[in-house]
């Protein structure tokens, strides 16, 4: 019997128990998912990964009917939504990945020590929101980091909406933060995220590229330039506004023929997620060029 | 070797060349229009500028089709001019500065205090089309359509009620725009020529500490995050509009030609209602930041604006457009206002 249906299993049975039990069974059975995020990480197909993470976000939805104040619930939960939706959803159905990134930052704003913090970042004032950004807690640094990583990718694909274009710079500020406590966290995740911020604003209106290029060098820098992801951001980024079709092929060619079983294991989910957005890139050339 | 087979080896080669030479011809008939704008890809202007593609490509068969280069990665209008003169790039979204280079008559759609409103813009350029397509079209462009920026507003840190409190400020010019510079100057106000980009720095050091932009431009340049204020009162409208090289343009069969412009004119107009909803719906959202949005100035300071705005305007026809132009928008405003 997998793991999953295991679990789903003791789920059952503990839905018919009383209330404290199952609290008590959410904090038995929730240390599994931390084994099980490194597998679904460590996993190179990534239709695997996809039923794996549709699962598992479920299961946790479950979980969190059970025990709604468990925050690493949330937290997995948040990582896993946004995770799903920028690998599984946005590369073909944008209108979805945009309902999953905001099921994602709900999770992260429910994963706040205060989730009403979460409400004066997107909704406060200005005056509320500068408050909350300087109150920020460090013990907050992951539910923020997901917060601001699934905010901004759904803003990204909605930038005909002036809401958007308003609450880009405050989410671009929590994640500055976020970069400045940990800029390792999850890949260096929040380098490429301003790094593609940086690099998709236009000069003219803010862009900046040489900003963008340091960036994505630190990501690549922390992740030993094994991380391949860093290679599909440059093409897509700085080669495009560079006008650099060598270097756009150059570097998606590399990423496509670079072989899983020389990569770390904990790298093999983001490196196969690479590969196929190189492989889209490549076939779509021309709409950069 | 075998004949037959031999035969066989040779049709097929034939057959290749033959769709080889097909193939040719039909890229060959294609006429693609490089596209440049500073509009980022999945905005608004962006998505409309997609579907007026698909529907180009429709109606002529795949005949005629863009290419666009958004997010400004072309450069500024200096430098999409440029690229477009020298033949690199065909067309462009362009604003007041871009438009007032091909044809300095356009300037008039851009002289603070002349519109009170969106309708009051749709008129003079529903009347003068020709006029300023001419301009244009004598500049070497054609003009496929409007595409309005938007009525532009004062962003401030304090309220401006009267021509003083402008003159007080440290208000920000467009380093390219000499209309804006030689307006302010003649109202007697001292600007501060920076470039766009290095608006927001300056807000956030005090080098400036007022600025004007539609308000969907001030919030996309961030503006916003540094300001208290934002002026009721249109200070300008901020034109814009899709021109193409007379020479990719001339290249269009008669057919293609009328396509192009009915497609582009229906896509620009929609991208103008897009523009006007962003605009009103970002005041709301300004409103919702606690930014204040300030009442125009009371009947006399007002008056007192707009006579010295008056007096400009006529002061710079004839240096810089066409005063006769002006003297038509002029007098079919008044009408309009009478109306």
């Amino acid at each position: 019997m997998s793991r999953t249906r295991l679990t789903w299993l003791s789920l059952c049975l503990l839905l018919v128990t009383g209330c404290s039990s199952q609290r008590l069974a959410v904090r038995f059975i929730s240390p599994v998912f931390d084994p099980m995020m490194q597998a679904i990480f460590a996993e190179t197909d990534l239709q695997v990964a996809q039923s794996a993470m549709e699962s598992d976000i479920l299961l946790l939805e479950g979980l969190l009917r059970m025990a709604p104040d468990h925050r690493d619930n949330r937290l997995r939960l948040a990582q896993l939504l946004t995770g799903y939706s920028l690998i599984c959803v946005e590369p073909v159905a944008h209108a979805r990945a945009v309902d999953f990134y905001r099921r994602g930052a709900e999770a992260a704003g429910l994963a706040f020590k205060d989730p009403g913090q979460c409400a004066l970042l997107t909704s406060g004032t200005r005056a509320e929101y500068e408050q909350t950004l300087r109150e920020l807690d460090r013990r907050d640094h992951p539910a923020l980091f997901w917060w601001a990583f699934a905010t901004g990718a759904r803003l990204r694909l909605q930038l005909d909406d002036p809401a958007a274009i308003m609450l880009l710079p405050r989410v671009e500020a929590v994640m500055q933060w976020c970069v400045e406590v940990d800029p390792a966290y999850f890949f260096g995740g929040g380098l490429l995220w301003l790094g593609a911020v940086a690099a998709t604003r236009p000069v003219l209106l803010g862009g900046d590229l040489v900003a963008a290029t340091a960036l994505f060098a630190q990501a690549a820098t922390l992740n030993r330039d094994q991380l391949l992801l860093v290679d599909v951001y440059r093409a897509r980024y700085l080669c495009t506004a560079n006008f650099d079709e060598n270097g756009f092929r150059v570097l998606l060619r590399n990423v496509i023929q670079s072989e899983p079983e020389s990569e770390p294991e904990h790298l093999h989910l983001l490196n196969s997620f690479a590969r196929s957005q190189a492989r889209t890139l490549l076939e779509t050339v021309d709409e950069y060029f | 070797m075998n004949i037959s087979r031999y035969l066989t080896r040779r049709r097929r080669l034939l057959a290749l060349v033959l769709m080889l030479l097909l193939a040719g011809q039909a890229t060959a008939r294609t006429t693609v229009i490089k596209f440049a704008t500073v509009a980022p890809r999945n905005s608004a202007w962006m998505n409309s500028m997609l579907e007026l593609d698909r529907e180009l490509q429709e109606l002529t068969g795949g005949e005629v089709r863009f290419k666009f280069y958004p997010g400004g990665v072309q450069g500024d209008e200096k430098d999409v001019l440029r690229k477009i003169r020298i033949g690199q790039l065909h067309a462009a979204g362009f604003t007041g500065v871009g438009m007032g280079a091909v044809n300095p008559d356009s300037r008039i759609l851009d002289l603070p205090f002349l519109f009170n409103s969106s309708e009051e813009v749709d008129l003079v350029t529903d009347l003068y089309h020709e006029d300023f397509a001419g301009g244009f079209r004598a500049g070497g462009m054609e003009l496929l359509g409007w595409t309005e920026v938007g009525l532009v507003r004062f962003f401030t840190n304090a309220p401006i009620n009267r021509i003083e409190d402008l003159q007080e400020m440290k208000l920000w010019v467009w380093q390219d725009d000499p209309l804006a510079r030689d307006f302010f100057h003649k109202l007697g106000v001292a600007p501060i020529p920076l470039s766009l980009t290095d608006v927001l720095s300056g807000l956030e050091t005090g080098m400036i500490d007022a600025a004007y932009a539609s308000p969907y431009g001030g919030a996309v340049l961030q503006w916003h995050t540094r300001i208290d204020h934002v002026s009721q009162m249109p200070v300008a409208n901020a034109a814009g509009a899709i021109l193409i090289s007379r020479e990719r343009f001339d290249r269009l069969d008669d057919r293609q030609q009328r396509i192009l412009l009915e497609l582009c004119g229906k896509y620009a107009r929609r991208i103008t209602l897009d523009s006007r909803r962003e605009n009103s719906r970002t005041l709301e959202l300004f409103q919702q930041e606690g930014i204040t949005l300030d009442p125009p100035p009371g009947g006399v300071e007002r008056q007192r604006l707009l006579d010295a705005a008056r007096a400009v305007q006529a002061e710079l026809a004839g240096e810089m457009y066409d005063p006769e132009l002006f003297g038509k928008v002029q007098r079919a405003l008044s009408e309009q206002r009478e109306q």
